[in-house]
């Protein structure tokens, strides 16, 4: 093979058409980008995320009339635990106060089915959302960016789906 | 750039994009590995494209398609403690995309070539001979010269074409040719092309 001189048709020349050819013809689907970043969201974090199991939900969830105002629910690792307590504001709404122990403050990540929220636990380890719908939630705990400075560091928590 | 870069010709196109690429891609892994969650949206953004051209030269259907390039991404996270360097990235996701590609092409007893595919995607302006002879967009014509290919051809320089650097030992192994054809294949592929494109704008 000689080398090309002439760009027209050099190797480099018809790979670069080739590629955009390529794009053209056969591109990637529009949402391939955002699957693959909601499959790393839920998925990714098999491994850096510890998995925090329910160990106390007391009270019937709320929102039931005439039942209760407010549950707790209690996840933890066994090293860790978040405590939150579920009060209803009604048409639909609830608050939610949360308690890190021993006290840490991550970053908190509500997932809903339509929605997710974060905030920001206080050093003290309390955070709260004052007013999300009720529903399907899954919660995420991480370090904040910049509060870690290696790998091993950003170890992150997160609980399976439960009921607000 | 290196004086003895094994891809000929002139240092532009492919070399200088896929620079770039390679570049965005370990600077946005590193970030990520240093504590920036967000830098992997950017790594996901860089190099979800060209993955998505090096499954399909295996000849996967666009669900399957996906699937492996999604499999990719999760490999990545939960194995990112084993990728010492991080300027290996990109290497790393389209060795593991070819790797998966490979496997589910060997699994699938269903696979579409993916030439035939390509072409039903583009079937309200399939090319035919006097479509050729009228053509007045390089990239007709280039498709036609293209799909006189063999389908091995298609698929070698659709793969190579997308990486910078490709492991022809793997991608020997992965076409079912012996490994020392792989270069002189490559070359003949593209002779090939580029005669019938030499061919067919000659005759415009």
């Amino acid at each position: 093979m000689t080398i090309r001189d002439d760009a027209h048709l050099s190797d480099e020349n018809l790979f670069s058409r080739l590629r955009a050819l390529w794009r053209r013809r056969d591109p990637m689907p529009a949402e391939l980008v955002d699957n693959v970043l909601v499959a790393l969201a839920t998925h990714d974090l098999g491994t850096e995320y510890a998995m925090l199991t329910m160990l106390v939900s007391s009270g019937a969830p709320v929102g039931v009339r005439g039942v209760s105002d407010a549950q707790v629910l209690e996840f933890s690792d066994g090293t860790r635990s978040i405590m939150l307590r579920v009060s209803d504001l009604g048409d639909g709404r609830r608050r939610v106060d949360g308690w890190i122990a021993p006290a840490a403050p991550l970053s908190v990540r509500l997932d809903q089915d339509l929605d997710d929220f974060t905030t920001a636990a206080s050093t003290e380890g309390r955070f709260d959302f004052a007013d999300i719908p009720a529903g399907r939630t899954r919660m995420w705990l991480q370090p904040e960016v910049g509060q870690v400075d290696s790998t091993a560091a950003r170890q992150g928590f997160t609980t399976g789906y439960f009921t607000v | 750039m290196t004086d003895n870069d094994s891809v000929r010709g002139r240092p532009d196109g492919q070399r200088a994009e896929s620079h770039v690429i390679w570049d965005d891609s370990a600077a946005a892994f590193s970030r990520w590995l240093s504590g920036e969650p967000g830098a992997m949206d950017e790594l996901v953004h860089t190099m979800t494209p060209v993955l998505w051209q090096v499954v399909r030269a295996y000849g996967l259907s666009q669900d399957q398609a996906q699937d492996v390039v999604q499999t990719t991404w999760l490999t990545l996270v939960q194995r990112s403690g084993s990728i010492v360097d991080p300027h290996a990235i990109a290497a790393w996701l389209l060795t593991t995309t070819r790797r998966e590609a490979w496997r589910v092409s060997k699994r699938s007893a269903s696979s579409i070539p993916v030439s035939d595919e390509v072409l039903e995607a583009v079937t309200e302006d399939e090319v035919s001979a006097e479509d050729v002879a009228i053509a007045r967009d390089g990239e007709s014509r280039l498709w036609a010269c293209v799909r006189r290919q063999s389908e091995r051809c298609q698929r070698l320089l659709r793969i190579v074409a997308f990486e910078q650097r490709p492991d022809y030992a793997k991608i020997a192994k992965e076409l079912e040719m012996p490994v020392g054809s792989i270069g002189p294949t490559r070359g003949r592929c593209l002779s090939k092309l580029r005669e019938a494109l030499e061919l067919m704008e000659g005759t415009r």
